[in-house]
């Protein structure tokens, strides 16, 4: 199997494009990430576009407006891991040979639903009785608070980290800080979620440039390699299941960290599915960051932060750098190519030489979620 | 695996796992609106639409029905499961 690397990032700063059209938001993204890879762009041999809610051939829609159309362009659905889905497939077309320059895109628009929780899918039973993403993350850390004692300010403090992240990225959403007792007066979502502990509505594109090891050292000095990639669905539980621990990021975790060899001590930053508060302590906890029950004491040590041990979301990460969900895959993996060239400014970790994103998502009865897909890059 | 799917009786109590008083949904909703997951002994996990403003996780819960809501067609009438009055 050839190894895969990446040569080229590009976003357009996440926030609000109400009268963008989803081709518009997405064109600028490629064209940023072809110009950092710095080669011609018929190059591309192949293209894995992910959204969610974007609809349909809306990779065609993009490489058409740039007039790169006339390859292979498969479009990828897995709710918020679309686009960390259209990465791992961008990974396995290099890995087999096939390609040699792949581009990988994520893009959405969320501002077309006119705000509100994310539409769920009406087929979907739970739905039909009322069920919504931010009302089945507050069950998650209601149980969470229930089983180990954790306060709502623990709980509002990753709120607070990630806003204070974020007011240092050019590209997030929300760039004001705030405080914990500005999170815990904001308006009720569902219990115990107030609204600054929800990640925002949002529109967005990020894009990347994949090449084969051997390419891509032709091609730049400082390529980023893919260490692993794994993607992985949920499984159907009809029965008991605890709800304070993520199956499917568990399972994921394991498997990937024993494809790259590597563990959780030896990551230097991640960017994690931090779409309520509450899901970043779960998440330290499932990739052995810290114990179970031991995710507000990491974060409370300032462990999490940039400077930390072990520095979480350093680009604001879903809470403040957004999460127009078909989007977020490949922004994270913007965000942790550019910690490990160095690139990441004010919120720069210093000395990161391995990295790793992970985006799971997707709403679906008897699931912890629908999909989980995680990625490990070292400079 | 398998396709040998049979109607059965449920049990009428469980325990309340997890719940959220949601302030945030479709408009159909009666709002504040009570929804969780009430664990039946028989193994089974229900999510399920809740009534009374003095729950917690693990109370005894037993099922009903109620009104959840308001849409064209008039009142949504769902199971509900209630704290159990000792």
């Amino acid at each position: 199997m050839k190894g895969a690397s990446v040569i080229g990032v590009g976003m357009i700063p996440f926030g609000k494009y109400p009268d963008t059209n989803i081709t518009d938001l997405g064109w600028p993204a490629v064209k940023a990430a072809i110009a950092d890879a710095g080669i011609d762009a018929r190059r591309i041999q192949a293209v894995y576009s992910g959204t969610a809610r974007g609809g349909a051939m809306v990779g065609q829609r993009i490489m058409g407006r740039l007039g790169l159309a006339g390859l292979p362009i498969v479009n990828v659905e897995n709710a918020c891991s679309s686009s960390s889905s259209a990465m791992a497939q961008g990974v396995m077309a290099i890995a087999s040979g096939a390609y040699d320059i792949v581009l990988v895109i994520g893009v959405e628009k969320l501002t077309k639903f006119g705000g509100g929780t994310l539409p769920l899918d009406e087929d979907d039973w739970e739905v039909q009785l009322g069920l919504t993403m931010p009302a089945l993350y507050a069950m998650r850390a209601q149980r969470y608070m229930h089983d180990y004692g954790v306060s709502l300010k623990d709980v509002a403090g990753v709120s607070v980290k990630n806003r204070k992240n974020g007011a240092l990225n050019p590209d997030a959403q929300m760039r004001k800080e705030v405080s914990v007792e500005e999170v815990l007066a904001s308006r009720m979502i569902a219990d115990p979620f107030t609204l600054l502990q929800c990640c925002p509505t949002g529109d967005g594109a990020a894009a990347i440039i994949l090449a084969s090891n051997a390419m891509a050292k032709q091609l730049r000095s400082d390529p980023i390699e893919v260490r692993a990639s794994h993607l992985t669905s949920g499984r159907f539980m009809s029965g008991f299941r605890d709800m304070t621990s993520p199956e499917i990021t568990v399972r994921g975790a394991r498997e990937i960290f024993e494809e790259a060899g590597l563990g959780p001590e030896d990551i230097d930053v991640a960017e994690v599915h931090d779409a309520f508060s509450i899901a970043e302590l779960i998440y330290y906890e499932a990739f052995g960051f810290c114990a179970r029950g031991e995710g507000a004491a990491l974060l409370n040590s300032g462990a999490t932060g940039i400077g930390g041990r072990i520095p979480i979301n350093p680009s604001g990460g879903l809470l403040a750098k957004g999460h127009p969900v078909g989007a977020t895959g490949a922004a994270q993996v913007v965000e942790i190519v550019r910690q490990l060239r160095g690139q990441a400014g004010a919120r720069q970790v210093e000395g990161a030489r391995v990295g790793m994103t992970h985006a799971t998502g997707g709403g679906i009865s008897g699931f912890d979620h629908g999909a989980c897909s995680i990625h490990i890059f070292q400079r | 695996m398998g396709e040998s799917i049979r109607a059965q009786a449920m049990p009428r109590t469980g325990v309340l796992y997890a719940f959220s008083v949601v302030h945030v949904a479709a408009k159909k909703w009666k709002k504040p609106m009570r929804i969780g997951y009430v664990d039946l002994k028989n193994g089974a996990r229900v999510f399920t639409h809740l009534e009374g403003a003095d729950l917690a996780i693990g109370d005894e819960v037993e099922v009903g029905v109620g009104t959840v809501g308001d849409d064209d067609e008039g009142p949504i009438r769902s199971f509900v499961f209630r704290k159990v009055e000792r």
